[in-house]
């Protein structure tokens, strides 16, 4: 492996610094983008409109602050001649970021010896009577220490002015988010002089480009030289630049700590160890990228970290075999690596509106846009201290998905998939509700159904249906329904309307395979039980290698669906016997002669078939013990659902046992019996008259 | 009066339809024509003989009284036929009388022309009409014929014999001369005519030629078809009895046994050189050139050679109606299969007999030892197999290996259930290893039951398998022979069956003539009806024994889950109620109307359940369902309806080739028809069409689930192992109770999930289950060392001994008690 001393990186945004830079003299203080330095093209012509007015001021108190700007030129020799006037540009570049502790502290130590010889000197002015011009000069070295603050705290704005007198320091602007902006209140409280601070920073992230650190690490290969890497690294950044454009500020590094230096190194990182690695350096996604040589092969392989979302996606890989093409195909890695980050502004049950970061920012190539119509969202939230504002931690939210339906710049409407209730209703006061983007990775997720309460007893045997979109429970048991279970012909119909869905059984250890479907890549979950939905959640497959899903303990419903299922069994025979002993005796009775020995033969067999208190003494005790096992389980549902199966049971025997016919039917054998004329002695009967005539 | 010269003979209708007349000759040659006369035969000696023995009277009155009658002794009455004259009646003197021409004579002589003139048939009726004018009379123990009778019959015989001969219709020729010698065993007392006295001198030696000439071909032809046993019979049974120490049968039998003795001295070089499959089948094959000793001297004795090879060599040789691995027509195993496969691989744990439970065996572990509440058990090895083992012995290392690619969801051989069970192995020693349970199995002797699979030198069927038993030596048509893995080492005091070799019969009928015949030994199964045979008849008594099956066969009817129409309940119980199951066993399967009138003496009996009666999953208390075929035809009326037409969709239904499954699933195809279901039974697969349609519904199905807990999971799935995803297509509720059964705790738990279960199928007709045979099987009584109760027809069969026993001929006769 080469590692390369950490000054040798470059930045895509060396350019724009530098003209900005230039672009910024003789305004009032400008923080562009403090660390970046670039702005939005719609801010650019924004920022056109301004100018003039800008450099008129700029022109009037120039000559007031020539004063100042030489006394601050001789106290910080390393500061750019720029900081010299009073309204001084501040710009935090690449390189400065990258410099060694030492030569930090170094300047951290010239700065405070000059603060504080600044300060004894204005104290001794302050003893003195002060001109306006001492005034302004102090003002302006304020000014400087509030701009030098915010840049050393890594902070990220666009058009970040800081005004300053008579102690009071006030910021104006955009920054990224709250964090910031109480960071920049602090950071300018702490200055000398500054008693106290009118912070109008706007929090407007569309229009703060992402933060982005391409970390490449390349395995080591007699084949591949320092100068090949840097060409690479080069390269790498320039494809970045060309294709994603503004919306990122990149820096490509050559990774001397990733071990191994391939998809195994990548594996083996944790979010919180990126997080303590990459935490309070302002970077927004740190993308680890290796490249490893196998003949002419180069296996790459990449793993992005969110520091929004604090979230560590698997890695990807990919395979380029042309050496040329090697900084191509890195460059698209990189970009596919890439999620969106917004902001849920209007939160809804069924629809969001969210606000991208940077969103604001054309992308130089088409196919590189953050988001897209059908593009999916993982909420998340993101709590802060209340006080300082400092993200503590975040969460994702489960079982819930955006999906966006609409792209109009940095506002995007976004489609809500959530086995919630409303899980986005809206942001508190120290959370923010947030989404990143997300893709599959692999090619499939194993989902481990579990039950509540007793997770070492997984959930085997249990149907998962797997459907495009969200369907009612009812509408879901209809689309696959369980085998055996009677269909009514509408059902059927419905059915045959519904996309064909994917049934899957889960396992001995309770597991099922969502495999990804490109078409289809979300996906609604049904876990069923019987005619019963379990859960009903949506579902990104390829995202993770597990994931478990917690659902009520069923058993006693289904036992009792079940029983009710063979009770119907009983029903059914009892229903047709009934019906054929009906017929027959009716046969019999209307014979010529009628039969009435056969005819009493099928009522009595009538009168033995199972009647309705039959089946519902049967029904009883069934319903009794399930209903106490699932109260026992504290299964509210399960309780309800068990009476309802019962009581439809009920009305269903009473439909078809009704006593009323039963009673209709002998009335109607009564009545043949009555007026059919008495019938001559039947074959039994003339022997015993016989035997009479023979006495 | 015509002169004798000039008197025809009457021709056949004349003689037996016509009045019998007979030739009354004077001394003149001058015949009269009259109706017969007496006393007859010899009329003219017996005349005179009663007039030689007329006694004389003492006094001279008696002497006249007397005359009258000795006078009418010197006068023969002739009565003519066809006259006008008032008195027919005449009286010729003796001394005019030269002699009388009977109508039985004539008919003689009729038969001595048709003879001449080769109508044999006609002479033969004309004979037959002879004995019955002139019944023989009996005197003493003997018959007497009418004079010349004998001669001609003889003749007849004989000449009859020679045309069959010339005809080639040799089989017949040998049964004429069959018959003929019976009758030239008692020649007749009479002089023989002119005619014949040159014929009675010829006659033996004639009769020895032609039964020389009638056998020998038959000899020589089954010779040439190597069929010893029939050139045999020619000579011992049919060619000798005719003519003791015939010079033909004297030649093909010095032939025979120089064949055999060549062949002994083959089969004890073989015995020497410790080639003992060799020395076994050239004894085999000497024995059925010639069985029996040779008295001679320096003759080797064939029954001591025989006994040695073949004692040291033991084949068995089994009778079977489908040979294992023929297409059976299923996509299920039949019997077929299970008898190859019990054959061929011996599992960890086998079951040794069964009760109301299955009990188990081992023969590859000295000690296995439950900890640890079973969640562990400790399992050692035998050091060594027993000299009797078949197969290998086998070392921790190779059934480790297994149980590790058993549990192992990448593997071929990954096995779900046993993954769930199977928490932990270790291998403590070669001969020791533990088996660490994450959950504790009802049974781990029938978890257990499964074969030691690793890759083998000797791998015929590429399945690996190690713990093998025997191995197919050689298949052919109509047979297949079967060897020990490993062969007994020499040295030991007793041997057992070595070889066995399946000979396949087109019915049970052939096989039981094959086996009544002595071409093989062992019949595994026989239909019921032909098993009160074995047991009553004394001579099949005294050669075989009837053994019982542990497990009866139970047969089921069972639905494809993927069938469309199935899923109706309606239909499947319609299908339920048209069936008279009781009829069916009754007039079909067994034959026995005990099934009906006294069904515990019957040898099968309705289920409701796919285990047997006996078993402790069975739930007594369910009832199977009553034939009814009105309800039946209701049912399907609604399932017609409900399944969107008029009519029942027909339905297609599979079978093995099993004669007696097929007449069965013949007759549920004719009851289903009477209720309006059309049922197909598919053609059953042959040797070149084996492929089993996919799309079937029904499937008639024999088992023998002994171990319900782990059995009725793969046989509701119709798949091998008991696997969750094809449980896909079951309902819910039954699938949790089948997982439910898989996790039972307990055996208590495990019989009250199963009984739950039992009663659920049958309520919801999730099958139908027919009726259970108690099935036999047929064993020689030189046979030692079979179960009395075996559970397959090769159980223990490391352990059969066969006492030699040279093949009889023909079943010897009964001894006297």
């Amino acid at each position: 492996m080469i590692r390369l001393p950490v000054h040798r990186v470059v930045s895509t945004t060396n350019r724009r610094v530098l003209w900005l830079s230039a672009a910024a003299v003789g305004l009032a203080v400008l923080v562009s983008g403090i660390g970046i330095g670039q702005e939005p093209a719609q801010a650019k012509k924004a920022a056109a409109k301004e100018t003039p007015e800008k450099e008129a001021a700029a022109k009037k108190t120039a000559a007031k602050k020539t004063a100042a700007k030489k006394t601050a030129a001789k106290k910080t020799s390393k500061e750019s001649a720029a900081k010299k006037d009073s309204k001084t540009v501040v710009e935090k570049t690449a390189e400065k970021k990258a410099e060694k502790p030492a030569e930090k502290k170094a300047e951290k130590k010239a700065e405070k010896k000059a603060e504080k010889k600044a300060e004894k000197k204005a104290e001794k002015k302050a003893e003195r009577a002060k001109t306006p011009e001492e005034t302004e000069a102090e003002n302006a070295k304020a000014i400087e220490l509030i701009a030098g603050g915010l840049r050393s705290a890594g902070l990220q704005g666009y058009g970040v002015e800081i005004f300053f007198e008579a102690g009071v320091a006030r910021l104006q602007g955009a920054i990224v988010d709250a964090g910031q902006k109480a960071a920049a209140t602090t950071v300018a409280s702490e200055v000398a002089g500054v008693e106290s601070v009118d912070n109008q920073l706007k929090i407007e992230p569309r229009k703060i480009p992402y933060r982005v650190l391409v970390s490449l690490a390349v395995a080591t290969d007699p084949l591949v030289t320092h100068r090949s890497i840097a060409r690479l690294r080069a390269d790498v950044a320039t494809v970045l630049e060309r294709t994603i454009g503004e919306t990122w500020t990149t820096r490509v590094e050559i990774n001397d700590w990733l071990f191994p230096t391939s998809v195994s190194g990548l594996e083996r990182l944790t979010a919180e160890r990126l997080q303590t690695r990459f935490g309070g350096k302002g970077w927004d996604r740190v993308m680890l990228v290796t490249v490893t040589r196998t003949g002419a092969r180069f296996d790459l392989a990449g793993r992005s970290f969110n520091a929004a979302s604090r979230d560590l996606p698997l890695s990807r890989r990919r395979v380029e075999h042309d050496q040329r093409g090697l900084a191509s195909q890195l460059g698209r890695l990189v970009r596919d690596m890439f999620g969106a980050t917004v902001e849920i502004t209007v939160g809804g049950a069924k629809e969001v509106e969210v606000e991208v970061r940077a969103g604001e920012y054309p992308v130089a190539d088409p196919d590189s846009a953050q988001l897209a119509p059908g593009d999916l969202l993982e909420p998340f939230l993101r709590y802060r201290d209340r006080k300082t504002r400092v993200v503590q931690r975040t969460q994702p939210l489960t079982w819930t998905y955006l999906k966006v339906l609409d792209v109009k710049r940095a506002t995007v409407r976004c489609e809500v998939a959530t086995a919630l209730r409303n899980p986005l209703q809206g942001s508190s006061r120290g959370v923010e509700l947030m989404a990143s983007g997300i893709d599959s990775v692999l090619s499939s997720t194993r989902l481990i159904l579990l039950p509540r309460g007793n997770t070492s007893r997984p959930l085997i045997g249990h149907r998962v249906v797997v459907l495009p979109r969200r369907l009612t429970k009812k509408a879901a048991s209809t689309a696959a329904p369980d085998e055996g279970v009677r269909e009514a012909t509408e059902e059927k119909k419905k059915r045959a309307e519904l996309a064909k869905p994917r049934r899957l059984l889960s396992d001995r250890a309770g597991r099922v395979e969502i495999v990804v479907d490109k078409k289809m890549p979300l996906v609604w979950m049904y876990v069923m039980s019987g005619s019963s939905v379990l859960a009903r959640v949506p579902f990104v497959p390829g995202r993770e290698f597990q994931s478990e899903l917690m659902l009520p303990d069923d058993a006693p419903r289904l036992g009792v669906e079940g029983h009710m299922t063979r009770l119907e069994g009983a029903l059914i025979e009892t229903v047709a016997r009934r019906a054929v002993h009906m017929a027959l005796a009716v046969r019999s009775a209307e014979a010529e002669p009628p039969d009435w020995t056969k005819v009493d033969t099928h009522l009595k067999a009538i009168a033995e078939l199972p009647t309705f208190q039959t089946f519902e003494v049967q029904i009883d005790g069934i319903e009794f013990p399930a209903v106490q096992a699932a109260q026992a389980a504290r299964n509210r549902v399960a309780v309800n659902r068990i009476r309802r199966m019962c009581r439809d049971a009920r009305t269903l025997l009473a439909k078809h046992l009704d006593e009323t016919k039963i009673r209709e039917f002998r009335a109607k054998i009564d009545d043949i019996r009555k007026t059919t004329p008495a019938a001559p002695a039947t074959a039994p009967t003339p022997a015993p008259t016989k035997a009479a005539t023979g006495n | 009066m015509p002169k004798l010269e000039a008197m025809k003979v009457p021709d056949v209708a004349t003689l037996l339809q016509g009045k019998p007349l007979c030739w009354v000759v004077t001394i003149k040659d001058e015949v009269i024509l009259s109706e017969p006369v007496k006393p007859r035969p010899f009329t003219r000696a017996s005349m005179e003989q009663a007039i030689t023995d007329w006694p004389k009277g003492k006094s001279p009155a008696e002497r006249l009284d007397k005359q009258l009658e000795f006078q009418r002794l010197h006068f023969l009455t002739i009565v003519l036929p066809e006259t006008k004259a008032d008195e027919p009646e005449y009286q010729l003197a003796i001394r005019f009388l030269k002699d009388v021409v009977h109508h039985e004579d004539l008919m003689l002589r009729r038969i001595d022309m048709l003879m001449d003139e080769s109508k044999f048939r006609t002479a033969f009726e004309m004979m037959l009409a002879l004995e019955r004018v002139a019944p023989p009379k009996r005197v003493g123990t003997k018959e007497q014929f009418w004079p010349g009778y004998v001669d001609r019959r003889n003749r007849l015989m004989l000449l009859e014999a020679e045309t069959k001969i010339k005809q080639k219709r040799l089989q017949l020729a040998i049964a004429y001369l069959d018959d003929l010698k019976a009758m030239i065993t008692d020649p007749p007392t009479e002089a023989a005519d002119e005619r014949y006295a040159e014929f009675r001198r010829g006659l033996k030696a004639r009769f020895s030629k032609a039964a020389g000439e009638a056998t020998e071909p038959l000899i020589a032809a089954a010779v040439t078809a190597k069929d010893y046993r029939k050139a045999r019979f020619f000579i011992r049974d049919r060619l000798l009895p005719l003519v003791p120490a015939h010079p033909v049968a004297v030649k093909w039998q010095t032939m025979l046994e120089g064949q055999q003795q060549e062949l002994l001295k083959q089969s004890i070089a073989a015995t020497g050189s410790g080639r003992h499959d060799e020395a076994a089948s050239l004894a085999e094959a000497a024995a059925r050139y010639w069985p029996d000793d040779i008295r001679s001297a320096g003759a080797t004795s064939v029954r001591a050679t025989y006994a040695a090879a073949t004692g040291r060599f033991q084949t068995l040789t089994v009778g079977v109606v489908t040979l294992a691995g023929s297409p059976a027509g299923c996509p299920f195993p039949t019997e077929s299969d299970r008898r190859h496969h019990d054959l061929l691989t011996q599992t960890l744990f086998q079951i040794d007999r069964f009760e109301n439970i299955p009990y188990y065996k081992t023969n590859y572990f000295e000690r296995y030892e439950p900890t640890d509440l079973g969640r562990q058990v400790e399992f050692t090895l035998r050091p060594r197999p027993a000299s009797w083992q078949a197969g290998p012995g086998l070392t921790a290392d190779p059934i480790v290996s297994m149980l590790s690619a058993r549990i192992d969801p990448n593997s071929p051989q990954y096995d779900e259930r046993l993954a769930m069970f199977i928490g932990g192995l270790s291998v403590r020693s070669p001969h020791e290893f533990v088996v660490r349970f994450s959950r504790v199995p009802v049974s781990p002797e029938a978890l257990l039951r499964v074969p030691v699979m690793a890759p083998s030198p000797g791998d015929q069927d590429g399945q690996q398998v190690l713990s093998r038993r025997f191995r197919t030596h050689d298949r052919g048509t109509g047979y297949a022979v079967y060897r020990r893995e490993i062969p007994e080492p020499d040295g030991l005091r007793e041997y057992h069956v070595a070889e066995i070799r399946e000979i396949q019969y087109g019915s049970y009928l052939k096989a039981l003539q094959g086996l009544v015949r002595g071409e093989f030994e062992v019949l595994p199964r026989i239909p019921a009806w032909h098993v009160g045979t074995f047991e009553t008849n004394e001579r099949l008594q005294q050669q075989f024994r009837v053994v019982p099956y542990a497990v009866p066969t139970t047969h089921v009817i069972q639905f494809n889950p993927r069938s469309k129409p199935l899923r109706n309940n309606e239909l499947r119980r319609a299908l339920a109620f048209a069936v008279d199951r009781s009829k069916v066993l009754s007039e079909t399967v067994l034959r026995d109307p005990r099934v009906l009138s006294d069904p515990d003496q019957a040898r099968g009996r309705v289920v409701t359940a796919p285990f047997p009666r006996q078993s402790y999953a069975y739930s007594q208390q369910l009832a199977p369902r009553k034939y009814s075929a009105i309800l039946a035809l209701s049912l399907g009326a609604v399932a017609a309806r409900r399944l969107g037409g008029t009519k029942v969709p027909p339905l297609k239904m599979i079978c093995s080739n099993e004669p007696i499954v097929r007449a069965a699933a013949a007759q549920l195809q004719k009851a289903w028809k009477r209720v309006g279901i059309e049922v197909q039974l598919l053609d059953p697969a042959t040797e070149k069409s084996s492929d089993v349609p996919a799309d079937w519904d029904l499937a008639y199905r024999t088992l023998h689930m002994t171990e319900p807990v782990v059995e009725l999971w793969p046989f509701l799935t119709m798949q091998p192992k008991a696997r969750v995803a094809d449980l896909m297509y079951l309902p819910d509720w039954l699938r949790q109770e089948l997982i439910d059964l898989d996790r039972a705790e307990n055996f208590q738990a495990a019989v009250l999930v199963l009984q739950r279960l039992h009663r659920h199928i049958q309520e919801q007709v999730l099958m139908l289950p027919l009726w259970e045979v108690d099935e036999v099987m047929i064993v020689p009584r030189n046979i030692r060392g079979f179960p009395a109760t075996p559970l397959s027809p090769y159980q223990r069969i490391e352990r059969w001994t066969i006492q030699s026993r040279i093949p009889p001929d023909s079943l010897p006769n009964p001894k006297p008690q």
